[in-house]
């Protein structure tokens, strides 16, 4: 039987390579952290990560159509261990590094050819859709090959995230496809490590997103949304995988600071600021009306799903994060108040305080 | 999981699932439930696994007793003195792009909506320069205007703190930018003077600061001004076809000029909004834009005149012209003809008027395509006296039916 790729995206041989790349980081996810640290110190570990990354190659190419995966990862694995093996023969490899490579191969031998990035998918479409109960939409994930760094002139070396997500809008039929873009040739340890963020990203801000269009510099659904997406990320990490969850974490807070710090373009001006708001209006809850931590932390998650679950235009929604700049104008202070006591929900919130500073024009 | 942190959620959600509440908080289901029982009378039961908050302020005491000093600490200092100079830039893109943007939105009410967001980032840059005078909301009185006091202090204020990244003329010119795009979305007659002003700050600001960003602005100024002022220039309804033309002209030409040099094409769309100022205030004296128009006789036969700049490329070579002044940029000039040129001058406006008035055509694109269908028949009428004047007739109907084509923009 002819064995497939599972996304028409991808070629078999392609799809192939990433699976390798991607189940080897999975077996050894609880040392990702130090893995990409040490590969952009240490020659040797970057001689590794380069053997991998051929070995992944090679074996995707060399096997006939009819192997199946596990058979393609068993080709790869020997390869790269045979490359670990010869790596710790060296008498003047760091003893860090002998460390991490000894632990790398022993985790390594224990790999199972499952779908990394399915099983990831599944599992945040499962806490996304707990999230918004009926408001969910099914969602399927697609896999597809980049032939270059998903931000325009980026290095690996300062941002080594070479994978991206969007979810095309509007959505087709009756599942949301979420698409993950993979440039297979550089996909590294920092790379595995984010997939959890931007799948929750894309899940929380994007798949049951009620709005006349997508935009990419929206306030709302690319900053104000993100730090929810982001807060359940740090609370679902543990269960998503607590083996993969410091890594996860970690590399959320790197990708989040390489898209709204190291870019002046408007999509990162928009994450800042609406990212921002959500920070200014956390603060608030905290400050003013003198919530717990954790309550704060889950009125501004709890606004955020609930205005994205609004079928209203993303023009508003930017309108109303964009007034949550501290200090707030009275009437949203107070409308704000009101939301937090229960007296009115969040669409009467949302309506009522889009217009509590006038806008220009007299017939507003 | 800790029991405090699932009850600071659901009073957070007030009403909830129980997988609902998991999800929020990163418990287990199981964890949520075993939390929920430490709380009878606080959390009711409304459903199969639907829950509801009743006594909220009795479970925060109880979370606040059950955290430690240093969680209970807040995590963030309020913003207002930490806002970064990297925020405020931030704010200042958002606002430039969501003006640009508004070229593009259809609904007037989502304009109005986009401009009230871009002038309150405005504001908030201003206020964070300038936080003695206030909040950022404060600044606005929501007259017709727009034009507050409260304002132009601040500015003034400003000039003593603002950042080198922060330029105040910047944020005039996106502030009076985004005034008008409110009004022009709300309907709302706008003075001339507004669009004189707006027109200045911007080429105040293109002076001094190259950045693509301006650049669209301007454009999206020169589209909003179109839009505003219609191709019969200011406050003229009943223009003739012949003002229409010229004005239509300006506007098509300073909008391409604007796609290749913004910061040459600022002076010149200011000049026209001059110039059309002038001539408005002139319509009580019927001194109004023409085709051709003596307006002094000169020693040796020589005449001043006010004329449509094409004309020119469609003199003979041995009649003599000389372009001194523009007046309506690139459509309107002052010149000095002999009076061969003149009477040829005259001879093409009266042919063109004739065609413009007869036109059953009444859209600025037919007036253009009018234009350069005279044009053609000047040229191969007068070929005679000479050659060339086909070759620089067809460039000058290229050009023409190009700016035709232009699409007219909101």
């Amino acid at each position: 039987m002819m064995a497939t790729s599972p996304y028409e995206d991808l070629t078999l041989t392609t799809w192939r390579n990433l699976l390798v790349l991607a189940v080897i980081f999975h077996a050894v996810r609880t040392k990702l952290d130090r893995l990409y640290d040490m590969g952009t110190q240490t020659n040797s570990v970057r001689l590794v990560l380069d053997q991998l990354a051929l070995a992944a190659q090679e074996a995707s190419v060399d096997s006939a159509d009819g192997e199946d995966e596990e058979a393609v990862l068993g080709k790869a694995v020997k390869a790269w261990d045979a490359n670990l093996y010869t790596a710790l023969g060296h008498k003047a490899l760091e003893p860090d590094a002998r460390n991490l490579l000894t632990q790398i191969r022993d985790l390594v031998s224990h790999s199972a050819p499952n779908n990394p990035f399915q099983m990831l998918f599944a599992a945040i479409e499962a806490k996304t859709r707990d999230v918004y109960g009926e408001a969910w939409r099914p969602a399927v994930l697609s896999v597809a090959h980049i032939n270059s760094h998903p931000r325009p002139g980026a290095q690996t070396g300062t941002d080594p995230y070479t994978v991206t997500a969007r979810t095309p809008w509007p959505p087709n039929g009756g599942r949301v496809k979420v698409e993950l873009h993979v440039y297979c040739d550089k996909f590294g340890p920092a790379a595995f490590a984010v997939l959890p963020m931007l799948l929750t990203h894309e899940c929380v801000c994007h798949v049951p997103a009620r709005q006349d269009k997508a935009k990419n510099d929206s306030l709302f659904a690319e900053g104000f949304m993100d730090w929810a997406a982001c807060r359940f990320l740090r609370e679902w990490a543990g269960a998503l995988d607590p083996e993969l969850a410091s890594a996860a974490r970690m590399h959320a807070q790197r990708l989040t600071e390489i898209l709204t710090q190291h870019d002046r373009g408007k999509e990162a001006a928009a994450r800042r600021q609406g990212r921002g708001a959500a920070e200014a209006l956390f603060s608030w809850f905290e400050w003013k009306c003198k919530l717990p931590p954790d309550e704060a932390g889950s009125r501004v998650a709890r606004l955020a799903v609930e205005l994205n679950q609004m079928d209203s235009s993303i023009r508003l929604k930017d309108h109303f994060v964009a007034l949550l700049e501290q200090p707030f104008p009275p009437a949203l202070d107070g409308l704000l108040r009101r939301w937090v006591a229960g007296e009115i929900d969040t669409r009467q919130l949302f309506v009522a305080a889009l217009s509590c500073v006038p806008f220009p024009g007299r017939s507003s | 999981m800790k029991a405090s942190a699932i009850l600071a959620a659901a009073v957070a959600l007030q009403e909830f699932r129980v997988r609902q509440l998991a999800a929020y908080c990163g418990a287990t289901p199981e964890e949520v439930e075993a939390a929920l029982a430490t709380a009878p009378g606080w959390i009711e039961p409304t459903g199969p696994q639907q829950w509801r908050v009743v006594e909220p302020d009795a479970i925060r005491t109880a979370v606040r007793s059950a955290e430690t000093p240093e969680s209970l600490q807040p995590t963030t200092e309020p913003a207002t003195d930490a806002v970064s100079r990297a925020r405020l830039i931030a704010r200042l893109v958002v606002a430039e792009e969501t003006l640009i943007e508004c070229g593009t939105e259809e609904s007037p009410a989502l304009r109005q909506v986009m401009a009230a967001t871009a002038r309150n980032n405005v504001l908030q840059v201003l206020a964070q320069l300038t936080p003695e005078q206030g909040p950022w909301w404060n600044l606005e009185d929501p007259g017709p205007s727009w034009r507050t006091e409260s304002f132009n202090s601040r500015i003034q204020a400003a000039r003593e703190t603002a950042q080198a990244e922060i330029a105040l003329p910047r944020l005039r010119a996106d502030f009076e930018l985004a005034s008008l795009t409110g009004r022009e979305a709300a309907g709302e007659p706008v003075p001339a003077d507004d669009l004189v002003r707006t027109a200045a700050w911007l080429r105040d600001v293109l002076k001094v600061i190259v950045d693509g960003r301006l650049d669209r602005l301007l454009q999206r100024f020169i589209d909003l001004a179109i839009g505003l002022a219609g191709p019969a220039g200011l406050g003229q309804p009943g223009a003739s076809a012949r003002t229409r033309l010229l004005v239509t002209l300006a506007w098509r030409r300073v909008r391409r000029a604007a796609e290749l040099d913004a910061r040459q094409a600022s002076d010149r769309m200011l000049l026209i909004l001059q110039q059309l100022q002038k001539e408005r205030d002139k319509l009580a004296g019927r001194d109004t834009i023409g085709l051709y128009r003596v307006i002094e006789h000169l020693p040796d036969g020589l005449n001043r005149l006010v004329v449509y700049r094409d004309l020119l490329e469609l003199l003979p070579s041995k009649m003599t012209c000389h372009h001194q002044k523009e007046l309506l940029p690139d459509v309107v000039v002052e010149a000095v003809a002999d009076s061969a040129a003149s009477d040829h001058l005259a001879w093409i406006a009266g042919w063109l008027g004739d065609g413009l008035d007869q036109s059953p055509f009444d859209s600025e694109s037919a007036l253009i395509g009018q234009a350069a269908h005279v044009f053609n028949d000047v040229v191969h009428t007068a070929t005679d006296m000479d050659a060339s004047l086909i070759l620089r007739g067809d460039q000058m109907r290229m050009q023409l039916l190009s700016l035709a084509k232009a699409p007219a923009r909101k």
